[in-house]
């Protein structure tokens, strides 16, 4: 199936070279001549290729070229500029082209403008009438000076002179100046052996022409760049010699088509597929189709972007689907994995319970009667460790004896003894402690200063083992506040060497 | 065509992140589950060790005659036997009846159950003080049944000092036998 559909426009004639895949069609050719059926074969031949795009690559001689520096202007300013400079020289056609070439170097620094145009709009409209008609995707309208310079740019000259020959226009001279196309001319020439019969005439009229416009270098030739077929070559490379004046290239047509990636094989000089091929395998910007021309084209593009979106949409959300399935299915598979462990883990506490053993009781009188014993328990007190204590401390003490033990569990402050009842039930308190009474006398002593010492020594030995220390009751009351009696000649029993005193041990 | 074709992407965009967010919760509330369960299962295990614990202190306690109506001959009985292996003079005692105690103000448990106690006197004539603390010390160890010793008075007997195989102290011991007694008895 065609895919692009390439014309080439002469004054004459329109050839079509369909093309696929950047190959032409071979046997699918066709020539339109500017007549009534030539108009009619091609709007049956876009019948045949309907939606196909199509390039028309125009090579007239009423084409014309102008260099103009514009200001350095973008956008809208640009836009009205060249619309007034298409105004002033191109008035009489829509097929117009501005391209910047390059921007000065020196005063407004504007930029160098070539401004083209095909001048005779009669030679094309009729055709794109027929294609419009036919609702033909028109990608635009080329030209063979604007777009030959892509068979050249291999070629290293300041100053060259393309020559080609199109079969159905002529012999094409395109003149570079530093890359940029400056000067071009079609002559109406259509033998196969133009170019040998031909070409010198119609080069020293191109030269002297250049000469009077004072275009050609100075101190080197001019590189005159002939594209045409083997044998042309071998006759031309006789017949041109280079001179001072002119330098001659002359450029296999075989070898460029392999360069640009043309298969097919070319019989003649004819530059024809060559141009085509570059158009529709490069195309470059359209140069001459007004936006009613492109109407379909930009619909077609229109669409196709339209497709594409719509393609990637599709293609997103169906990924976006995938994935969110894919994730989905990941995690019903994590659910399922994680419901089995949790039948598991309940079988397993179904079978801890059904071997709980039966106990005579429930398990909260159970918990409950434990803990209140656990308590009470806790709670119990020996008085062991306090009388070995207070009985270690004693050895130290030859001279006190003690004549009674009153020890008893209390809580508070209060030294009153409370009854059983209210002890057990206070038994959990963290202020219950145990205390002694320790009734007692000091034996052997001097006097009753020995004897209150032995009993004040008796009482720090104690404290220091943590105990807390009260005297309760002394031999003698020393208290400023009190009255003492007493007889030095009595006994010394008689005198007073018994004590009482209270030893606290805290719970902890 | 591309309408439709965007609506159906759009379409199965909206179902799939349904499904998936029903999936995320699905999965959350089952994480959720399992962890419960893995605690559940924990707990039951723990609670299973408790009450085996409970239930071994439990037929402990019953077994000690703390548990259960109080054993006066058993407590006379121990006593009676300690103070023969101990030679101790003479043992006298005292056993007052049995009171309930109020737990009220207290942070015992145990609503289910009387906490109980008879207080006892014990007087003892000892040839030291020692016998008494080892008389203390086999009562707790040997008796079947709780008590909690209050108070105990130790006095010299100055009158028979001197003498030989007499009882040199005299000892009055304040003690309460606690038992706990089951208000309602219910089976598992």
């Amino acid at each position: 199936m065609t895919d692009k559909l390439l014309f080439f426009l002469g004054s004459e004639w329109l050839i079509v070279y369909p093309s696929k895949r950047g190959q032409f069609l071979e046997g699918e050719q066709q020539r339109f001549a500017n007549d009534v059926s030539g108009h009619t074969a091609l709007a049956s031949l876009l019948k045949k290729y309907p939606k196909t795009t199509c390039y028309l690559l125009a090579d007239l001689v009423e084409e014309d070229f102008r260099s103009e520096s514009v200001p350095h202007v973008s956008g809208k300013d640009r836009k009205e500029i060249v619309d007034r400079k298409f105004e002033q020289f191109y008035r009489n056609t829509p097929f117009r082209h501005a391209q910047i070439l390059y921007r000065e170097q020196d005063g407004r620094r504007d930029n160098v403008t070539l401004f083209s145009a095909l001048t005779n709009p009669d030679l094309v409209s009729p055709w794109l009438d027929i294609m419009l008609e036919h609702e033909a995707s028109i990608a635009g309208i080329y030209s063979v000076p604007l777009v030959s310079k892509q068979l050249v740019s291999h070629i290293p000259s300041s100053h060259l002179l393309l020559i080609s020959w199109q079969k159905y226009s002529g012999l094409r001279e395109i003149f570079y100046r530093d890359g940029h196309i400056s000067f071009s001319r079609l002559t109406p020439l259509v033998d196969s052996d133009v170019i040998t019969k031909s070409l010198q005439i119609e080069l020293n009229r191109t030269y002297k022409y250049l000469s009077s416009l004072s275009l050609l270098p100075v101190d080197q030739p001019l590189d005159v760049c002939i594209i045409c077929s083997k044998e042309d070559k071998n006759k031309l490379q006789e017949m041109l010699q280079d001179s001072d004046n002119i330098r001659y290239i002359t450029e296999d047509i075989d070898v460029l088509a392999d360069r640009i990636g043309l298969k097919e094989k070319l019989n003649d000089s004819d530059a024809t597929p060559l141009l085509l091929h570059l158009l529709g395998c490069r195309p470059p910007v359209n140069q001459y189709a007004i936006a009613d021309h492109m109407h379909f084209h930009d619909l077609w593009k229109a669409k196709s972007f339209l497709k594409i979106a719509v393609a990637t949409a599709a293609i997103i959300c169906v990924a976006w689907s995938g994935i969110n399935l894919w994730d989905a299915s990941g995690l019903h598979q994590d659910i399922k994995s994680i419901n089995t462990m949790k039948a598991s883990i309940k079988a397993q506490e179904s079978r801890i319970e059904a071997d709980y053993p039966h106990f005579p009781v429930s398990v909260d009188r159970m918990k409950a009667g434990v803990s209140v014993i656990q308590k009470h328990s806790a709670s119990a007190l020996s008085p062991k460790q306090f009388l070995i204590k207070i009985s270690r401390k004693l050895e130290n003490f030859p001279m006190i004896q003690v004549n009674s033990f009153s020890w008893r569990v209390t809580s508070g402050s209060g030294a009153v003894q409370k009854n059983g009842s209210q002890l057990i039930a206070q038994a959990s308190l963290p202020d219950t402690y145990q205390e002694i009474l320790i009734g007692g006398e000091v034996l052997s002593s001097l006097n009753l200063r020995d004897t209150i010492d032995s009993i004040h020594q008796f009482r720090h030995a104690l404290g220091k083992e943590g105990f807390s220390v009260t005297p309760v009751t002394m031999p003698v009351n020393l208290d400023s506040g009190a009255s003492i009696a007493g007889d030095l000649d009595s006994e010394k029993k008689l005198r007073g060497s018994a004590f009482v005193m209270k030893v606290v041990m805290s719970r902890k | 065509m591309a309408i439709l074709t965007l609506i159906l992407g759009a379409i199965a965009v909206y179902v799939s992140d349904d499904m998936l967010n029903e999936a995320q919760q699905s999965k959350t509330t089952a994480d959720q589950e399992w962890s419960d369960a893995v605690r559940k299962l924990e707990r039951t295990k723990n609670e299973q060790e408790d009450l085996q614990g409970y239930y071994h202190q439990y037929q402990n306690l019953v077994e000690q005659n703390i548990i259960g109506e109080e054993k006066r001959l058993d407590w006379i009985e121990s006593i009676e036997e300690i103070r023969n292996r101990l030679n101790i003079f003479s043992v006298r005692y005292k056993l007052d009846p049995q009171e309930t105690l109020d737990m009220v103000g207290t942070d015992l448990p145990g609503s289910s159950f009387d906490l109980r106690r008879s207080n006892m006197t014990l007087g003892l004539s000892l040839l030291h003080e020692g016998q008494l603390l080892n008389f203390i010390e086999a009562l707790s160890e040997e008796a079947k049944g709780m008590y909690l010793l209050d108070s105990c008075v130790l006095t010299r007997n100055d009158l028979v000092r001197k003498l030989k195989f007499t009882p040199n102290l005299e000892a009055e011991c304040t003690l309460g036998w606690i038992t706990l007694n089951e208000k309602n008895v219910d089976s598992i």
